[in-house]
């Protein structure tokens, strides 16, 4: 990757020979809270590789789930370019986001986020109602989801029904139903034991590898860091530094 | 699954909550059907009456009664352009239902001949012309005091004072809302006969009804005119003029009515507002989740009206379901009190219509609001609202 694929060296990705799918430039994120600006995040330049799995570490309040935000077009910045895959998302306006970001974004929350009075079909099927396929493309599309995530047995089961493993399982096959090129995870494993936690981080690392899908990731955890390509560190809104692969490569 | 599925799951996804709300919609719905429905059962002998009939009272008032001699008059007036005859407003009670209330007049039998809409059977209509003492009871009337052809029935007078006896020959039916099924009627001779002579001869109300429904107003003003500056003067008006006139005296209290109808609408669509606020308000975090996986704005807002509207459909149709029950019951009560006074208690469609359509409107914009402050939700703060 050339120094202008790959940023100004504060903190910017690491080349591996592949298109940035998602680029960041100058970013800077203020909130204001009357007429108080509290900075979050500041002059980010950022690329990071198609096709990679990347986790985003750092302290509370570093500004790890605001970048995210970014990345996935749910937030928007004050100032500097957020282009990815191809888009400069700076200048969609909010229904334009929406379509963007269901054509292009698989979300991964820390607590499923599942819809409880739907069942584990019904809520992988959800993103695919904005789409024109028909009834039995979709049924087709929500299995084979499931049956990735490993849970074609429950897809009649309502997310009261689950463990919080089968849960964040589901709200995978909701994020890849509609078979995005990016996923951003917000501490997926968060809400886990340490053996649903791992599960978890295996389907991640399998989206990866077989499914060839960008994945970022915010964590606090260490270990679930590991398992990502590369590491990425931010304090005080600043990038740091990079990470290094995971024990799954 | 479609989005007609996921605005109904949503919207019966708290069950007690919908129901209770859905019935507090019912019971909304019922009350208004009820308010509607007396208004209408008030205005229905206005509406349903004729234009052709003219009614001639003394001008001063209802109460105040005219010389026999008048009808003969009109009549000539009249002459070949249509019928005149006449009655008497006797309010006699049952004294085994002193309470009970029930129009009871004394009519020349010509009355019949101008009220089509009243149905004897031949026999039955035979039977009342040949026995002086005869009366023609409608079929409610009869139903709610068990009365059968043949029965003798007593009345106490008040307004003219003693016992009178009559014999049940005729039971009639009416095919029009103008002519309730709750009256009594029985020979105007019977009663002019058996008063003392001072109070003989005099009529209450002249009933003219002209072949050429366009000369009323003609003949009405050639009648007043005729007794201008008499001792009795007298006043004509259309039929509807006398229902109107009659009615203006309740105007207040049906306007009133039909205030509270659309009052109790109104509270309607604040029940619906705040369940619908609460019901988005807890599901801010799924608004967002969905916001944030792709669905528009406007997709938020249809599915919050679409609860709106749901909630309230199944609320207003349980209403509908259940109003005819209450209104039957009412009616029982109201006939008991006033007699057929308040004409028939039945739900008009148009009612019905009006309530489902103004309910479901009221329960689209009490959603409005929630619905657009959930479609406007910043989804990174909605979703860190929760986490």
């Amino acid at each position: 990757m050339s120094d202008d694929d790959g940023g100004n060296g504060k903190g910017n990705g690491k080349g591996n020979g592949k298109r940035a799918i998602i680029r960041l430039r100058g970013v800077r994120k203020v909130y204001r809270r009357d007429t108080q600006e509290i900075p979050v995040l500041e002059g980010i330049d950022l690329d990071i590789p198609e096709g990679s799995f990347e986790a985003l570490m750092g302290p509370s309040g570093s500004g790890k789930t605001t970048l995210l935000n970014l990345i996935a077009g749910i937030d928007g910045a004050t100032s500097g370019s957020v282009e990815v895959n191809g888009t400069d998302l700076t200048r969609l306006g909010e229904g334009d986001l929406a379509t963007w970001r269901s054509r292009n974004i698989g979300f991964i929350f820390q607590f499923y986020n599942l819809l409880p009075v739907f069942t584990a079909f019904q809520n992988v099927e959800l993103p695919l109602l904005l789409t024109n396929l028909s009834k039995a493309e979709r049924r087709k599309r929500v299995e084979t989801a499931l049956r990735v995530v490993g849970l074609e047995d429950r897809m009649d089961h309502y997310p009261r029904q689950l463990s919080g493993g089968q849960e964040q399982r589901v709200a995978i096959a909701r994020a890849i139903v509609t078979d995005p090129t990016i996923l951003v995870a917000d501490e997926p494993t968060g809400d886990l034991d340490r053996k649903s936690a791992e599960e978890i981080l295996k389907l991640l690392d399998l989206l990866h590898r077989k499914f060839n899908k960008t994945i970022v990731m915010v964590t606090h955890d260490p270990a679930a860091a590991q398992s990502a390509e590369i590491i990425r560190r931010l304090d005080k809104g600043q990038l740091l530094a990079d990470g290094n692969a995971g024990p799954f490569r | 699954m479609s989005f007609f599925f996921l605005i109904f799951k949503s919207a019966f996804r708290n069950r007690l909550r919908t129901l209770l709300t859905s019935l507090g919609v019912a019971i909304a719905i019922i009350a208004f059907l009820v308010l509607r429905t007396i208004v209408a059962a008030w205005n229905a002998g206005y509406e349903n009456s004729a234009s052709d009939r003219m009614i001639t009272r003394n001008k001063i008032s209802i109460t105040f009664e005219m010389p026999l001699s008048y009808v003969d008059k009109v009549k000539n007036l009249v002459g070949d352009k249509g019928q005149v005859s006449y009655e008497n407003w006797f309010g006699a009670m049952y004294p085994k239902d002193e309470h009970g209330f029930f129009a009871n007049l004394a009519t020349d039998d010509d009355v019949f001949k101008m009220y089509p809409e009243i149905v004897i059977p031949k026999d039955q209509w035979e039977a009342y012309v040949q026995d002086r003492q005869g009366a023609v009871v409608g079929t409610r009337l009869a139903a709610k005091y068990g009365w059968k052809l043949g029965d003798k029935v007593t009345l106490r007078g008040t307004i003219y004072p003693g016992d009178w006896d009559f014999n049940v020959r005729a039971i009639y039916t009416s095919t029009s809302k103008a002519v309730d099924e709750s009256s009594m009627w029985f020979h105007w001779k019977y009663m002019n006969e058996s008063l003392p002579e001072r109070r003989k001869d005099n009529v209450g109300l002249i009933i003219t009804k002209v072949n050429d429904g366009s000369q009323s107003t003609a003949v009405g003003q050639a009648i007043d005119r005729a007794f201008a500056s008499s001792p009795a003067e007298t006043r004509t008006e259309s039929e509807k003029q006398f229902q109107l006139e009659f009615l203006s005296m309740a105007g207040a209290l049906l306007t009133a009515i039909e205030a509270i109808s659309f009052i109790v609408l109104l509270i309607l669509m604040l029940v619906l507002a705040n369940t619908m606020a609460m019901a988005t308000r807890e599901r801010t975090t799924e608004y967002a989740v969905m916001r944030a996986i792709g669905f528009q704005p406007r997709h938020i807002v249809g599915m919050v009206l679409g609860e709106g509207f749901i909630i309230a459909l199944v609320g207003s149709l349980l209403g509908v379901v259940l109003s005819p029950a209450l209104l039957k019951s009412l009616a029982k009560v109201m006939e008991e009190s006033m007699g057929g006074f308040l004409g028939n208690f039945d739900l008009e469609g148009r009612a019905v219509a009006l309530a489902i359509a103004v309910s479901l409107a009221l329960g689209m914009l009490a959603a409005a609001l929630p619905a657009v402050r959930a479609s406007k939700l910043k989804i990174v703060d909605a979703l860190r609202r929760v986490e």
